[in-house]
């Protein structure tokens, strides 16, 4: 009877252990991780990841970098970025997350890391740069400036060299409302720690820019 | 008609594949597709092949319910063609761009053939006339033909003008099945259920004008064959899509169903997409609400599933949806409308609930946004 109870309470115990989900973000239970290459998982309705290793200061080592993104209700959406294996998100942001990119403004070796966020109808493009084992934010100049970070608007950015200088400007496109044949296209500089914005006019556009 | 692009190769689709085409111009397009797929029965196999397809993302499914697609009459299930040749043609309005058509197969299917034709330039049409001229292929059983799809088009009529013979045994019928409603048939008291049926009396040439009167939405006409009938002509008359006055209708109707001001919803309709149902965003937001994939997540936490985001009426349940859900967010507030559009462009943790509302603050889109839909700008 004794020996009975005792196998039972082992089984009770095994089974516990071996259902029990150590991992707060079980959602690549199965499929196998290949940290060479960025992947993206995404739970129904919750938590989407994106992991990759990226050198992000040209120093030959690559980082680690992570990033966790929930949806939940309207308000509710939050982003948090990890480095180097953190147990702990570097920081968090307000939005869902959409992409992040590297951008090599000068060719130089700095890169510039740019994570974008949907909130609402807008998207928010955040740019980092690597230093010293964390992202620093590179604030975006505006009519506003001082309030938010970031350029926020319907359309993602474009990291172009629109001048031939062999730096790439950061450009902004803002979408007509209602929507028309024309949008605002606004020009920014990478200018020591902060982009500037070097120029704004409107241009025509052949499809129905939304 | 022109033909715009061209699938002609006869092949085994084991996966989902996707076929590309732009287009140059906004207007009424057809797209039709043939294909076989098999019963379990005849590849040994545990299950029927069947075969579906999306059309820049949207779906296609039945009627009454929307989770159901494999056996929508805009697809190919195998449990009921059993390898005979089906043809589905797609009527709707595409803008100009690219586009893509996603096919989408249960274990395999036989794709025969795809074209994509563009009907006109206008998106309303008094007359099309197809001279199809196709066969079935024979089987001594009633099963799935031919279907024409009406994807947010309305049409007042149509006309089928068949060949019917007689054969040993049994005979060729064709059952007309308008949006699931089979049409009852006088000519045969004993097959009221097909509709068109061999008889001396009508001869093999028979022709029926059909006054439907659909309105704007997904609607599908369905033949089925029994034996071999041909399919000689079909002419559709009046079909065109739903006019702005239609749609800005559906959303005062729907803001006034959840006790929102109707012409807030229509502004805000206007100025995100001006009533194109089919406007896609570079950022991927679509239809007349501009909802993005997370939004339409979100709006299921709501209690509300959209299940085709081109699809007018549930574009708009579900924008004003997730729009009441803010706007009651905000309720008790100060600037209670200002705070909900806000939220609504930038999101609603960008606005706090209890802060005073600040324009300075404010993204300059955000802020443009909002000024236009109050008219404030």
């Amino acid at each position: 009877m004794k020996l009975r109870s005792i196998f039972i309470a082992i089984l009770l115990l095994s089974a516990f252990l071996l259902t029990r989900n150590t991992d707060p973000y079980p959602i690549n239970q199965g499929e196998k991780k290949d940290k060479r290459t960025v992947s993206s998982a995404t739970v129904p309705d919750t938590i989407s990841v994106a992991e990759s290793f990226l050198d992000l200061d040209s120093d030959g080592k690559a980082e680690s970098f992570r990033i966790n993104s929930y949806a939940g209700l309207p308000g509710e959406e939050r982003t948090e970025v990890f480095l180097n294996d953190a147990d702990t998100p570097l920081f968090s942001l307000v939005g869902y997350f959409e992409g992040f990119f590297i951008h090599n403004i000068d060719y130089s070796k700095e890169k510039l890391l740019e994570i974008r966020i949907s909130s609402g109808h807008s998207i928010n493009s955040l740019a980092y740069r690597y230093h010293k084992g964390s992202l620093v934010r590179i604030p975006v100049s505006t009519e506003k400036e001082g309030f938010f970070e970031g350029v926020v608007s319907r359309n993602p950015t474009d990291f172009i060299d629109v001048d031939g200088d062999g730096v790439k400007e950061m450009i902004v496109y803002h979408r007509e409302f209602p929507p028309d044949h024309r949008r605002t296209v606004q020009v920014y500089q990478l200018k020591e720690e902060r982009f500037e914005k070097l120029r704004e006019y409107e241009e025509e556009t052949q499809e129905l820019f939304l | 008609m022109e033909i715009i692009f061209q699938d002609k190769r006869r092949r085994l689709i084991r996966q989902e594949e996707i076929v590309p085409f732009s287009l140059k111009e906004t207007g009424l397009y057809m797209v039709t597709i043939s294909a076989r797929c098999k019963g379990e029965r005849q590849f040994d196999a545990t299950d029927d092949e069947d075969l579906r397809l999306e059309i820049d993302g949207r779906k296609f499914p039945h009627l009454l319910n929307p989770e159901r697609h494999a056996d929508s009459p805009a697809a190919f299930s195998g449990g009921n063609l059993h390898d005979l040749k089906k043809t589905i043609y797609f009527l709707f309005k595409l803008n100009t761009g690219k586009h893509e058509i996603t096919l989408i197969p249960d274990i395999s299917a036989t794709f025969e053939d795809l074209t994509v034709f563009k009907i006109s330039s206008e998106t309303a049409l008094d007359r099309l006339d197809l001279e199809i001229d196709i066969q079935a292929e024979d089987r001594k059983k009633g099963r799935p033909w031919i279907t024409f799809v009406f994807a947010d088009l309305s049409l007042a009529s149509f006309s089928v003008t068949l060949t019917l013979k007689r054969r040993l045994f049994d005979s060729d019928d064709v059952k007309v099945v308008i949006d699931g409603s089979v049409g009852r048939s006088y000519r045969d008291n004993l097959r009221k259920l097909w509709y068109f049926v061999t008889s001396s009396l009508y001869g093999e040439k028979q022709s029926e004008t059909f006054t439907v009167n659909l309105p704007p939405a997904l609607h599908y006409l369905e033949l089925d064959a029994d034996r071999r009938p041909a399919l000689e002509r079909i002419l559709f008359l009046s079909i065109r899509t739903a006019t702005t006055e239609e749609i800005k209708e559906k959303i005062r109707r729907k803001a006034r169903e959840l006790a929102l001001d109707p012409e807030l919803l229509v502004r805000i309709a206007q100025f995100e997409s001006s009533f194109d149902s089919l406007a896609v965003s570079s950022a991927g937001a679509k239809g007349i609400y501009q909802l993005t994939e997370i939004t339409v997540k979100q709006i299921v936490k709501l209690g509300y599933k959209i299940h085709d985001i081109f699809n007018i009426d549930q574009n708009i349940a579900g924008g004003q949806i997730y729009f009441r859900w803010l706007y009651q967010h905000y309720a008790g507030t100060a600037d209670q409308l200002e705070k909900t559009l806000a939220a609504w462009n930038w999101g609603l943790a960008n606005v706090p609930k209890d802060k005073f509302f600040e324009w300075n603050r404010l993204p300059k889109e955000t802020e443009i946004f909002i000024k236009n839909v109050l008219g404030t700008k």
